[in-house]
């Protein structure tokens, strides 16, 4: 009996001894079915935590027992299982995954499968969205996914770009699950980004999310990586297009030449040699004056006394690139240093990048910071914390906005075309006198109109200041297999202020100088807690679960104050020195919300799979007794391929869903106040505001109908996927206008009802794929109409935005129209479609007209990836058809005989600026009232001017085709690499904006095939707001050509 | 294991009952807008509402520029009647609602408001400047909404009243008003600084210029309102009602923004050539002379005065191509007015006068003969712009 104890412990004693010396070493390398290396594959010892990622080589080291499983994943293939044996290398070759096991992150981050998802979604990797290292991340998203238009902003200025989705723009983004503002994102932080755009998807975020989300993952560092990256990169800008001047005529309001006449009585004796010198009429603000034919006279410049230009005549002439001149070469560098490691335990990383930059505007700049960090620890093997802060930091000096009275509206509304830019640099200053063009006489140097164009840049000088910090804190807890809690607190504070200041000095047009001073600090703070359930109930079966409990509050604080009256002591520019009272407001807006959600998944044997989701949200904005909106949504997804078995089908899916979002008021609609106004001395003064409220208000909801169909073919070297959705929104709680005469322009009620629907699709797919050469390429399109269905009882029109004060038009909805419909003055027609025309000329024109819809027809993108060997070459195309809107650089251009169409030849051939009596005018052909033949010439000015306020003359169709964005890089070999401290380096040559390769040029009756103007992708929103339905004075477009370098450690 | 599942379950359970539960949930005091009054003042609602009386009395386009008092200067198309269609929502929304505001809240708490004084003086002023403002609208726009207006959401499609019945209306109005008016005590008053007699004498006068308004059109009751008006009390020597601009930017002369930095308007040649030919002394100060007299395009005409070149606007042509300093500015007395005897005139002693004048000329049993009147008024206009006349 003894003896066999200890032989059987002797035995025991051996066999542990075997054991632990069979732990050891396994490396070896992972590459797909064709022997290409797949970098960051994870390789993982089942059930363990012990896993690495495979390297650049594809190859990886691990330690692992003999008979340990590892398990060998990557993206887009088919995990492998393998037993590890006697050798200590193991070779793993993948084979692609015929099922798509993507996946996707989603609302509030939680990651799904692809497959799974029953309503519309559409990834974008990081790194294809900064490419092109665009700085704001709204003009990167361009053309890449479908149903989203981008209106980007001037690209000469930092006017900021904004995005319809499903023809909303109130989107939400979220960063690693923090409510941001789109300017907040670092787009070289971004890891991948989900776009989830219809209710369906955003049922999980309430009611800031009915209108889609953004969801931006930020890098973070995984298991097994260990880096040190640097990227830098510079671009310059430089203006590409202008509006069509002519270049024939210089300033003035009539061709003849006014001569100067000495007068002896109040002039200087050495003025007598002046006699006769052709004047030019400085005070004109516009370019009806004398030909440009060299004709000596004496410019603006030869009135500054002691300069050496005093007295002389010169040259009349020409000076096409003028405004050109105005504009520089900007040039934007940007340098980026990141850190990242991750462990078995632990993930960091930390990323900075210092960005400064001016414009082809002078004199403006901005600098940006950006510091991201994202860490993670598993504390116990239950227990996660994970954090991230976010923090940015922008001085932008002398921002200038498009819009009327803009100093582009200056230079293409409102100048003279023989002015010569750089002799206006050069003496718009002197002896620390200003002067300008527009004088008012050849005595008077006083401006009549305008300063000199660098005197806005320069003088009134402008400063804004912003930092955002936001970030996150939260924990995860493993309670049991399948079961985990999580808890988060998110907080994100913007803090801007900004201050500028009137300028005067001698000769300027502004003689009362003023200075202005605003700050505007808002936060949003969050909890978020939420149960999540995850289980396998049976082989074929699997469910999820997840309750949730939210609780969030919004605090701004606004303050803006200006001095009145000037300034006291000259040139010193604070509030205090205000001649008068400064003029002060403060606003203070706060709300909060509170949600509770639940939602459920069922899926079935991979093939099936359907989700429920209910939501309760209270809001402070709504009725206090009825501040509850319950909303639920459903969907599913069909997985149809393994059914049909075809072969050339590798991927099929039918979605379909059903989704509601609740819409809340805005913050202070039900409570009614009085608001003040300007006080008369030391009485304040109070008045009834214009829009009712209404203390019954209550939320609103959004209905979502979804459907849609995914296809992928030929192994998945092509995909298809179309998306229908027909959404409603009713109840909402909006001001809608009102007849004046009720005693308010607006009412605040819950009775407005639209509807929409369109349809997006999605083709992608990969033409050429072999060892070298690998080509992708992915065209999205998207259509998309909104109706309004119901106003209010009784009211069938609303007035949305009625900017343009010299004619009435104005943005309107209509019930039973589509939504977007400009409506104005526009020129009569008779019943066989001749223009009728008044006595005088002018065109006749009925108000109140339908002039045209601004949203487009359909808009979408192209985008193209080629790999051969090291290099990568992207091209990115976007495009819109359809949608318009009002120019008034179009209107004043004309009017003004600055644009194109008011020079040149007529139809006989000879100068349209001729008199018509001897040839000239514009040809006009129709009827007059009484229905007898016009068939007259009319002197351009005359044209113009009697015909300005006909608003259907200044309409530009927004379609294009835009070459946006153009990427030839280089990647060098790894063993080229291996000489230097390096383990990865790439350059790039970047150019964004580079051409419109189609535009619609021939529409109205002055155009034709002319020199296009505007860049209809382009709007400022400083002129007609977030309608985007006209254009005051459009800063020039810019092209940009960069180059880009990164380094890894 | 399943005892653990279930405990948690019914913990699930019972905190989403909890949820599902409240049907709302109480935010407190959140939701009241912090940056506006809840309670009115109605005496700022007053000055709110008289702080709209500039866009009346010194109004340009469709004003003074219409009777060709002013011509624009370059952009002449106001002239060439370019605007067709005027829009009185501004009234609407703004003074008459605040006004009708502070009416209906004295109506329905008498007490509430005496911090601003006495709700007879509150409703009276208010009526008075209510009248003066739909007279004025009504004057322009004929047939306005005026019995049904004003009614928020009770009324959404208020129907227009014929002038007839807004005339009418406005006249019970005025009476109605001059009864309220108790003297006591008006606060945000600064035209009257809450003097009951002051507006009575401003309600008489506005009532005068109404009722010969209607003169030609309904003879009775212009004169049964005129004479009423007359033995009521009107304005006296010396007492032009003007709205009393400050030197401070925030109240100052809508003229002195305008020229602020431009230069739009001039004296026109109507006034100027009219008061030439009939050697109205009060040329000099409705105009000022010629910075250079020579226009190269020979459109103005020049006349000497007193030593003083004149040279009105030509008035109404379309792109004139005439340079500012070719013709008669408007004198600064009548752009930088800060005094309240310049500011933007509401009625005038001359315009009394006239008014007698006329009234004699009808018929009406007024005291002294038309041509006394007339002589009275031309006077009064002199003293008025501060003329030497003889």
């Amino acid at each position: 009996m003894k003896t066999n104890l200890f032989k059987f412990l002797t035995l025991s004693f051996m066999i542990m001894f075997q054991w632990s010396f069979a732990q050891k070493s396994v490396s070896g390398t992972v590459a797909d079915n064709t022997g290409v290396p797949l970098p960051g594959a994870t390789v993982q010892v089942v059930g363990t935590t012990n896993g690495v990622t495979t390297d650049f080589d594809g190859a990886y080291l691990i330690t692992a027992n003999e008979g340990d499983v590892l398990s060998i994943s990557y993206v887009g293939f088919a995990t492998q299982n393998v037993t590890v044996g006697a050798s200590a290398t193991i070779n793993v070759q993948l084979a692609s995954d015929n099922s798509l096991e993507e996946v996707v992150v989603t609302a509030l981050g939680i990651t799904r499968e692809a497959k799974s998802l029953g309503y519309a979604q559409q990834a974008v990797s990081g790194d294809a969205l900064t490419k092109t290292k665009e700085l704001d991340f709204r003009t990167a998203l361009a053309g890449k996914v479908a149903g989203v238009q981008v209106i980007t902003g001037t690209s000469s200025s930092y006017e900021p770009s904004a995005i319809r989705l499903r023809g909303e723009t109130d989107i939400l983004y979220v960063i690693d699950g923090i409510k941001v503002s789109a300017t907040d994102i670092n787009t070289d932080n971004i890891d991948n980004i989900t776009v989830l755009k219809g209710a369906a998807a955003t049922a999980l975020y309430g009611s800031e999310a009915k209108s889609g989300v953004i969801v931006i993952t930020s890098k973070k560092a995984k298991a097994g990586e260990s880096y040190i990256t640097v990227d830098h990169n510079t671009v310059v800008s430089n203006v590409s297009r202008l509006h069509p001047y002519q270049n024939e005529y210089g300033g003035g309001y009539y061709q003849d030449w006014d001569t100067f006449t000495y007068n002896p009585a109040t002039d200087p004796a050495s003025y007598a040699a002046f006699q006769g010198q052709n004047i030019p009429y400085y005070a004109a603000d516009e370019s009806w004056g004398p030909r440009m034919d060299g004709t000596q006279a004496r410019h603006w410049d030869s009135w500054i006394p002691g300069h050496s230009e005093f007295g002389k005549t010169r040259g009349w002439s020409p000076n096409p690139n003028n405004v050109k001149n105005f504009y520089q070469t900007g040039m934007s560098s940007s340098t980026s240093l990141s850190f990242g490691k991750g462990g078995e335990d632990f993930s960091f990383r930390a990323t900075g990048r210092a960005t400064n930059g001016t414009l082809p505007l002078p004199n403006a700049g901005r600098d940006t910071y950006d510091i991201n960090i994202n860490t993670s620890l598993n504390a116990t093997d239950k227990l996660t914390v994970y954090a991230s802060l976010n923090a940015k930091i922008q001085n932008t000096d002398n921002y200038a906005a498009s819009g009327y009275g803009s100093i582009q509206s200056n230079m293409s509304q409102w100048f003279q075309r023989q002015l010569d830019m750089d002799r206006l640099a050069e003496n718009y200053l002197v002896d620390g006198v200003f002067y300008t063009w527009n004088r008012r006489s050849a005595r008077n140097a006083r401006p009549q109109y305008w300063d000199a164009p660098q005197y806005e840049q320069f003088q009134n000088t402008n400063n804004n200041k912003n930092s955002t910090y936001s970030g996150n804190f939260g924990i995860n807890y493993d309670i049991m297999e399948g079961l985990s809690a999580n808890v988060e607190v998110k907080r994100r504070a913007y803090n801007r202020t900004s201050w500028g200041r009137g300028y005067i000095g001698q000769n300027t047009l502004n003689t009362q100088a003023s200075y202005n001073e605003g700050s505007y600090t808002t936060e949003n703070n969050e909890f978020a807690a939420r149960l999540n359930f995850d289980k396998k109930v049976t082989s074929d079966f699997d469910v999820s679960a997840i309750l949730g409990y939210g609780a969030g509050q919004n605090k701004t604080i606004s303050t803006s104050a200006s001095t009145s009256g000037g300034l006291a002591i000259p040139d010193f520019y604070i509030l205090a020195n205000s001649v008068d009272k400064p003029n002060y407001s403060t606003g203070r807006y706060n709300q909060s919300r509170i949600s509770a959600f639940g939602l459920l998944s069922l899926g079935y044997k991979s093939m099936l799979y359907l989700d429920g989701s209910y939501r309760f949200d209270w809001q402070s904005t709504a009725s206090a007794d009825a501040n509850r909106v319950e909303t639920f949504g459903v969907s599913g997804s069909f997985l149809f391929d393994k059914l049909i078995n075809v072969d050339a089908i590798s991927f099929g899916k039918l979605r379909a869903g059903y989704s509601e979002a609740p819409i809340f008021p805005g913050a202070y609609e039900t409570s009614p106040t009085y608001s003040s106004g300007t006080s008369y001395g030391s009485l304040a003064s109070l008045a009834v505001p214009n829009t009712l409220s209404n203390p019954n208000l209550t939320g609103g909801m959004r209905t979502e109908l979804e459907y849609g169909i995914e296809f992928k073919f030929l192994n998945n070297r092509l995909g298809l996927d179309v998306t229908y959705f027909d959404r409603e929104d009713s109840n909402l709680p909006v001001a809608i206008s009102s007849a004046a005469s009720t005693g308010y322009t607006g009412l605040n009620v819950n009775s407005k009802i639209t509807s929409s629907n369109g349809v997006e699709v999605m083709l992608s797919g990969t033409p050429i794929q072999n060892e070298n050469l690998r080509w992708d390429v992915s065209v999205n399109f998207a259509t998309m109409e909104k109706t309004v269905d119901f106003i209010y009882e009784g009211i069938e029109r609303n007035i949305l935005n009625s900017w343009l004060s010299w004619s009435s038009m104005d943005l309107q909805e209509i019930v039973g129209e589509e939504w977007g419909m400009l409506y104005g003055r526009k020129r009569r027609q008779d019943a066989n479609g001749n223009w009728m025309y008044f006595a005088s000329g002018n065109h006749m024109y009925d108000n109140n007209q339908l002039l045209g819809n601004i949203m487009p027809n359909y808009t979408g993108g192209i985008n193209s990836n080629l790999v051969f060997k090291n290099w990568d070459l992207a091209v990115n195309i976007d495009f819109q058809d359809g949608g318009l809107y009002h120019s008034v650089t179009d209107m004043f251009s004309m009017a003004s005989g600055q644009h194109e169409y008011t020079a040149g030849l007529n139809d006989k051939g000879n100068p349209k600026r001729d008199a018509v009596s001897a040839g000239g005018g514009i040809h006009q052909v129709g009827v007059y009232a009484d229905g007898s033949v016009a068939d007259i010439y009319r002197a351009p000015d005359s044209w113009a001017w009697g015909n300005w306020t006909r608003d259907d003359l200044w309409l530009v169709d927004a379609s294009f085709v835009k070459l946006r964005q153009v990427r030839l890089g280089y990647t060098f070999d790894a063993d080229q690499v291996a000489k230097t401290p390096f383990s990865d380096i790439s350059v790039a040559v970047i150019g964004t904006n580079l051409a419109i390769l189609s535009e619609n040029t021939d529409w109205g009756d002055y155009r034709g095939s002319k020199t296009p103007g505007l860049d209809p992708s382009e709007l400022g929103a400083g002129w007609s707001g977030g309608s985007y339905a006209s254009e005051g004075g459009q800063l020039p477009s810019a092209r940009s050509f960069g180059l880009n370098v990164s380094l890894k450690f | 294991m399943k005892t653990q599942i279930q405990k948690i379950i019914g913990l699930l359970t019972i905190s989403s009952l909890l949820f599902v539960s409240c049907e709302t949930v109480d935010f407190g005091d959140e939701n009241l807008n912090p940056n506006a009054v809840s309670k009115a003042n109605t005496g700022a609602l007053i000055t709110g509402a008289m702080r709209n009386i500039p866009s009346i009395v010194s109004n340009v386009d469709s004003g003074v520029l219409y009777a060709q008092h002013v011509s624009e200067i370059t952009y002449n198309d106001e002239s060439c009647y370019e605007t067709i269609q005027w829009n009185f929502d501004g009234f609407y929304s703004g003074p008459l609602m605040d006004l009708q505001t502070v009416i209906n809240l004295n109506t329905s708490d008498p007490t509430a408001y005496s911090s601003s004084g006495s709700a007879g003086m509150q409703m009276g002023v208010a009526h008075l400047l209510q009248v003066y403002m739909y007279h004025v609208m009504t004057d322009r726009w004929g047939a306005i909404p005026y019995s049904e207006a004003l009614k928020g959401v009770d009324n959404l499609k208020p129907k227009f009243d014929d002038q007839k019945d807004v005339y009418m209306g406005l006249f019970a109005q005025i009476d109605a008003a001059l009864g309220m008016l108790d003297g006591g005590g008006l606060s945000g008053d600064f035209m009257f600084n809450g003097n009951a007699t002051s507006w009575k004498k401003f309600g008489n006068t506005m009532k005068m210029v109404m009722a010969l308004r209607i003169a030609d059109v309904d003879a009775a009751t212009a004169q049964a309102k005129f004479l009423e008006a007359h033995s009521a009390g009107v304005i006296g020597a010396g007492g032009d009602i003007h709205y009393p601009y400050t030197a401070a930017d925030a109240n100052d002369s809508p003229w002195q923004d305008r020229f602020q930095s431009r230069d739009d308007y001039a004296t026109s040649n109507t006034m100027v050539d009219h008061l030439i030919a009939s050697s109205d002394p009060r040329l000099h100060k409705y105009a000022q002379p010629v910075g250079q007299a020579g226009d190269a395009s020979g459109q103005v005409t020049y006349a000497t005065v007193d030593g003083k070149v004149y040279g009105g606007m030509p008035y109404g042509v379309l792109n004139p191509g005439i340079l500012q300093s070719w013709v008669s500015y408007l004198p600064s007395e009548i752009i930088y007015t800060s005094a309240a005897t310049k500011g933007g005139m509401l009625y005038s002693y001359a315009q009394v006068a006239f008014g007698y004048a006329e009234a004699a000329q009808r018929g009406w049993s007024v005291p002294g003969d038309a041509q006394t009147w007339y002589g009275i008024g031309i006077n009064a206009s002199m003293t008025q712009w501060g003329v030497k006349f003889s």
